[in-house]
């Protein structure tokens, strides 16, 4: 039997779709039509065509109802050859990063030589459930066999019981919200309002000022949607983006999840947002052999988590120790570093934890720091918190950004960090070549 | 064509299946020489007393019976031998009626014509749900009506009504609708489909299932079908719609209406009889003779080669996926039709708001085709088109169209930019409807690889693709513009480059003369009524509204600089669009239509009055004023001599070219097939006279084409030549 190697994998295309605010452009666009639109544009930039992807990836937090596997929707909305095995992955906000590094096991491993991985979402269609008693009344209409039965399944039903129940984005164990958890990580780490509402403020400026020195060009496609009325809007650019975001302005809002001494505000927090990203990765020798451009090579990944009782969204630094102490690298070798922005505060204790001897020792059991990184290195064309972030998404475009920044800087190495609920995090290291 | 089975003899109930398959066909049409294989067939179940029920079914991948083999009519030169293909069609269908046993008709796919009319002698009808099955009775689009039990059978069993609108109208009836009109008794699916047919065949033999055999009897129907008065009412409104569409030209539907009229007042078995005759005095007729050949032709066009220069037919790269530039209302229509064939089509425009319209118009058409064949039927042809705003993946197209303004300096930035992008296998089309080609393609690095594809608005609907030439263009280019053609569905004909090509050369000289005869003091409705009492479609002023008076009148300069003693453009119409009436799109042309003026929004369009002001005219014409039918003989004759230049100079191949170009792309009157059958069936010598008169009293366009002398000369035809 033919013996093979581990292959290195290479990022050869990525596109996204503009970043819209929830409800907003795309509130009439499912995520499996976003999904197949970045999908299908990014097969496009490479300038191939589907038939030559082995498999398609991808991920999402909030998998419609009606198609909870949206990577094989993805692969039919797209006209993709119908002959494309695609399977969907879930890890809340790195759903997108899961569906990358997964493609990038199978590539490396031999088993598929092109894969496109991506991830989708939108939160204007977020199913809503009934209360558990008009559920269970609802299946047990569905079990009766006379007409009377099915109306005595609903004898026991109240008015009340009617309500929806409205999705919420609080942890399961610990019922706290990500919004919670990001202020007590700012009291606990002295993140002060002030540094949060400048990091968000950066934040819109760079996306702002990245949009004009045309950054994005051939990474965001042209996406349609209906408008209201009828009739399609072709939706070009981020919707979240601020010119005009001033740290007086952000100043001025109020604390969202402690409102007499907290420091979370909407302004320096990610809004809810539709969008999604496509990459496509290939093997080394296959991406040469085929002449693609070799953005970036992904050498290594890492998961990890801590304890959600304690800080939900402190994983990033334990899977960033990890994979720099692997692959012996120092935060200080990367030219780039992409770091998630699900809030300034959380950025912000990311960052103290990595540079803090004491954190390193006690969570991390290492003997100190990771390494210091100055707040103003990451995300320079702009993060979360001014792009916008569609949950299942936001991976695709952090590995394309950080990819075209390295190429723009000649860095050699750069990282790409995120969290996730659960309490965990995901850290990637890529290298250019 | 037919393989008969039989279940084993211990199978109860035992059922026979006729298995309808043509041999060596792609589809199943019945020809005369087959029928006695139908009645061996049927005289082998009959002396097999085992048999309680028969399924028919066809072997053909999606069709049943596509109907009677157009041949057969095309090569028919005598009474005698049509009447006794109807004759024997009509026995052997009437045998099937009479069968002892149930016979379930198991449908999917085409099933057209003949088809129909022998699932009518089925008791029981079963058809598949797929976009694939079409019921139809189309004789009429032929010049003739379904006559081998068609018009007798449908009244009595869908109603008169209902009947009277499939049969005149030749209409699609999709699987829905048809069992709303009780065509078939069930609709299942494509998998479903013999099994089905065998369960019924097997409940109406235990008597479980009772045939249904008429329509649903609810007041109206009493009222206006159940009697002979109301009878003759519903009889009498059809007939003053259809003279009001056919302006007497065809008499296929009125001969269908007499026929259906009087036989729904007699027994079946008479009504039977009435048919043949009726059928034989349509068929041998010149209408359906000259229909016909249009659709053999059509049909011939279809399957043409282009030759390497060694005598090998060029085998044509099939067009996977195609890249459309510009998105106006042409891109969006041409990427329907392509998605539809199963073509992967990605359409760039530069901005926008025009490639949101051009998605939005893809969004409609596929929103309405839902409603008529299901969503699911949709979602493949949907999800192939795809817009943007770059030419990104390009390079992966087996063929590019562009379709932007009608600018000579745009489109040759265009095509400049796409050979930067593409590798040299990808075929580069223009649709551009009368800009020079050569001139188009001049700065071309390979100018083999580049064609002209004139698709006909709305694509969706017009049979038509016009493919030009140029000198350059290779062997392998046109086999592969002809495959796609082919794929979908559309009848090509292959000209030259030259100004306007041939359709829209000769449809320049339709409205350019028609404007002329403006200037001689004719009316805007004498003209338009004139062309349309001689079967033009449209009036040729009214055309030239729709078209846009700017659009026309870019196209007839340029051709007025080609052919400056046959066609000038009016000065007038210069002023026209300085004022902002440039046809339907402003609102107001030679018409005003409704809603221009922000107060009717409904209503027919009218002729402004104020445009006489504009020509010396004045509509006011001194002396004897010709009938309306003499100015459309008169721009019809200008369009044929335009036309027999058009095959002088090389521009055309052939005069089937020309007669098929002529009727599918600009509306040449269809019931004379074609300017070149035209002559031919009048003579090219009476022609030659008439224009001859002509010329001498309206000017040059009239001047006869030295071909034309030669041939009246020669007293052959074009179609000998």
């Amino acid at each position: 039997m033919k013996s093979r190697k581990v292959r290195n994998v290479a990022v050869v295309a990525g596109v996204r779709t503009p970043f819209c605010k929830a409800g907003g452009a795309f509130v009439r666009r499912s995520a499996v039509e976003l999904g197949a639109a970045a999908a299908r544009e990014a097969v496009l930039s490479l300038g191939i065509r589907p038939e030559r992807l082995d498999q398609v990836i991808f991920g999402i937090v909030s998998a419609p109802v009606g198609a909870p596997n949206i990577a094989r929707e993805v692969v039919l909305q797209a006209a993709f050859p119908s002959t494309i095995p695609a399977y969907t992955v879930s890890r809340a906000c790195v759903s997108a990063n899961q569906a990358v590094t997964n493609a990038a096991d199978q590539i490396a491993l031999g088993r598929a030589d092109v894969v496109l991985a991506g991830g989708a979402e939108t939160l204007s269609d977020v199913p809503i459930l009934y209360g558990r008693r008009f559920r269970d009344a609802l299946f047990a209409a569905s079990k009766a066999k006379t007409p009377m039965a099915r109306l005595r399944a609903f004898q026991k039903v109240r008015p009340q019981d009617l309500a929806p129940v409205a999705p919420a984005i609080a942890e399961p164990s610990t019922g706290e919200t990500m919004g919670e958890s990001a202020e007590k990580m700012a009291k606990d780490f002295g993140v002060r309002r002030e540094d949060q509402d400048l990091f968000a403020a950066n934040s819109h400026a760079r996306a702002v000022a990245a949009w004009e020195a045309g950054h994005f060009k051939g990474r965001v496609a042209a996406v349609s949607a209906p408008k209201g009325g009828s009739g399609l809007q072709i939706v070009e650019r981020d919707d979240h983006p601020r010119a005009d975001s001033t740290l007086d302005k952000l100043a001025k809002l109020r604390p969202v999840f402690d409102r007499k001494v907290g420091s979370v505000t909407a302004g320096n927090a990610s809004p809810l947002t539709d969008g999604a990203s496509a990459v496509i990765l290939a093997a080394e020798e296959v991406a040469r052999a085929e002449g693609w451009p070799i953005l970036g090579i992904l050498r290594d990944y890492e998961y990890a988590a801590v304890d959600p009782f304690e800080h939900l969204l402190m994983g990033p630094v334990a899977a960033v120790a990890r994979a720099v102490d692997r692959n012996e690298l120092a935060l200080s070798d990367f030219g780039v570093i992409e770091m998630h922005e699900a809030f300034a505060a959380q950025v912000l204790a990311n960052i103290h934890g990595l540079g803090s001897d004491s954190y390193c020792r006690e969570k991390l059991g290492r003997s100190g720091a990771v390494g210091e990184i100055d707040p103003a290195f990451v995300n320079q064309w702009g993060g979360s918190i001014s792009l916008g972030h569609p949950f299942g998404a936001t991976g695709g475009r952090l590995i394309m950004m950080l990819l075209d920044q390295m190429a723009a800087k000649d860095a050699q190495f750069g990282l790409v960090s995120a969290c996730a609920a659960g309490a965990m995090g995901s850290a990637m290291i890529f290298e250019r070549v | 064509m037919f393989k008969l089975s039989l279940d084993p003899p211990e199978v109860s109930p035992r059922l026979a299946v006729i298995t309808i398959d043509r041999e060596g066909e792609k589809v199943n049409t019945i020809a005369p020489d087959l029928l006695p294989e139908i009645e061996t067939i049927l005289d082998a179940l009959e002396g097999e007393p085992g048999i309680q029920g028969v399924v028919l079914i066809s072997g053909k991948k999606d069709t049943f019976v596509a109907g009677a083999d157009v041949e057969t009519f095309a090569k028919a030169t005598t009474r005698e031998e049509i009447e006794r293909f109807n004759r024997d069609g009509h026995r052997i269908l009437n045998r099937m009626a009479a069968a002892k046993v149930p016979v379930v008709a198991a449908i999917h796919g085409a099933c057209l014509g003949a088809g129909l009319e022998l699932s009518l002698t089925c008791t029981y009808r079963i058809c598949t749900d797929s976009p694939k099955t079409v019921l139809a009775l189309p004789e009429v689009m032929l010049g003739l009506f379904p006559g081998a039990g068609g018009v007798s059978r449908l009244p009595r069993m869908i109603g008169l009504r209902e009947a009277l609108d499939m049969i005149l109208t030749g209409r699609n009836i999709r699987p829905r609708k048809a069992k709303k009109l009780g065509l078939v008794d069930e609709v299942v699916s494509v998998e479903a489909l013999l099994p089905a047919a065998r369960y019924a065949a097997a409940r109406l033999i235990k008597g479980d299932l009772k045939p249904k055999h008429e329509p649903k009897q609810d007041a109206a129907r009493v009222m206006l079908e159940g009697n002979p008065f109301g009878r003759k009412l519903v009889l009498r409104q059809a007939r003053k719609t259809v003279e009001r569409k056919t302006k007497g030209l065809y008499p296929a539907p009125l001969v269908a209406l007499d026929v259906i009229g009087r036989g729904i007042e007699l027994p079946l078995a008479e009504a039977l009889k009435l048919e043949g005759p009726a059928f034989a005095e349509l068929a041998l007729g010149e209408t359906s003779k000259s229909l016909v050949s249009l659709f053999r032709r059509s049909n011939d066009l279809k399957k043409q080669t282009v030759d390497d220069g060694e005598g090998n037919a060029v085998e044509g790269t099939q067009t996977a996926r195609l890249g459309l530039v510009g998105g106006g209302f042409m891109g969006a229509d041409i990427a329907v039709v392509a998605a539809e064939k199963g073509i992967e089509t990605r359409i760039r425009d530069i901005a926008g708001e025009p490639l949101a319209r051009a998605l939005g118009h893809v969004d409609a058409y596929f929103k309405r085709r839902a409603r008529s064949v299901g969503k699911a039927n949709v979602f493949k042809a949907q999800a192939r088109v795809s817009g943007g705003l770059t030419l990104e993946g390009y390079e992966t197209m087996d063929l590019i169209i562009e379709a932007v303004p009608e600018n000579l300096e745009l489109k040759k930035k265009v095509f400049a930019e796409l050979e930067s992008i593409v590798p040299e296998t990808t075929v580069l089309a223009s649709n551009t409807s009368a800009l020079p080609l050569s001139e188009i393609g001049a700065d071309l690095e390979h100018k083999g690889r580049f064609v002209g594809l004139h698709f006909f608005s709305p694509v969706p609907k017009m049979p038509l693709l016009e493919i030009i030439r140029t000198e350059h263009t290779s062997a392998q280019t046109l086999a592969a513009a002809l495959r796609f053609a082919t794929q979908i569905g559309k009848t090509p004909i292959i000209v030259r480059d030259g100004p306007g090509f041939y359709t829209t050369r000769v449809l320049g000289f339709y409205l350019m003369h028609a404007l002329e005869m403006v200037l001689a003091g004719h009316t805007v409705e004498e003209i338009d009524s004139g062309a349309r009492k001689v079967g033009w479609p449209v009036g040729p002023i009214t055309l030239l509204d729709e078209v846009g008076i700017d659009v026309g009148a870019k196209v007839a300069k340029t051709l007025g600089k080609a052919f400056p003693e046959r066609i000038q453009v009016p000065e007038t119409v210069d002023s026209f669009i300085a004022e902002g009436r440039l046809g339907r799109k402003s609102g107001r042309g030679f018409y005003v239509y409704p809603g221009a003026d922000g107060k009717k929004k409904k209503g027919k369009k009218e002729v402004d009055a104020s445009v006489y002001a504009f020509f010396k005219g004045r509509g006011e014409l001194g002396g004897e004023r010709p009938h309306p039918e003499e100015l459309g003989e008169r721009l019809t004759l200008v369009c044929a001599m335009e036309a027999i230049r058009c095959l002088e100079e090389g521009i055309l191949a052939s005069p089937d070219d020309g007669d098929i170009g002529a009727v599918f792309g600009f509306g040449y009157p269809p019931m004379r097939g074609g300017p070149f059958r035209h002559i031919d069936t009048l003579g090219a010598g009476v022609i030659l006279d008439r224009v001859l008169t002509l010329k001498g009293r309206y000017g040059e366009a009239y001047a006869a084409p030295e071909l034309l002398k030669q041939i009246a000369k020669d007293r052959t035809t074009f179609a000998a030549r």
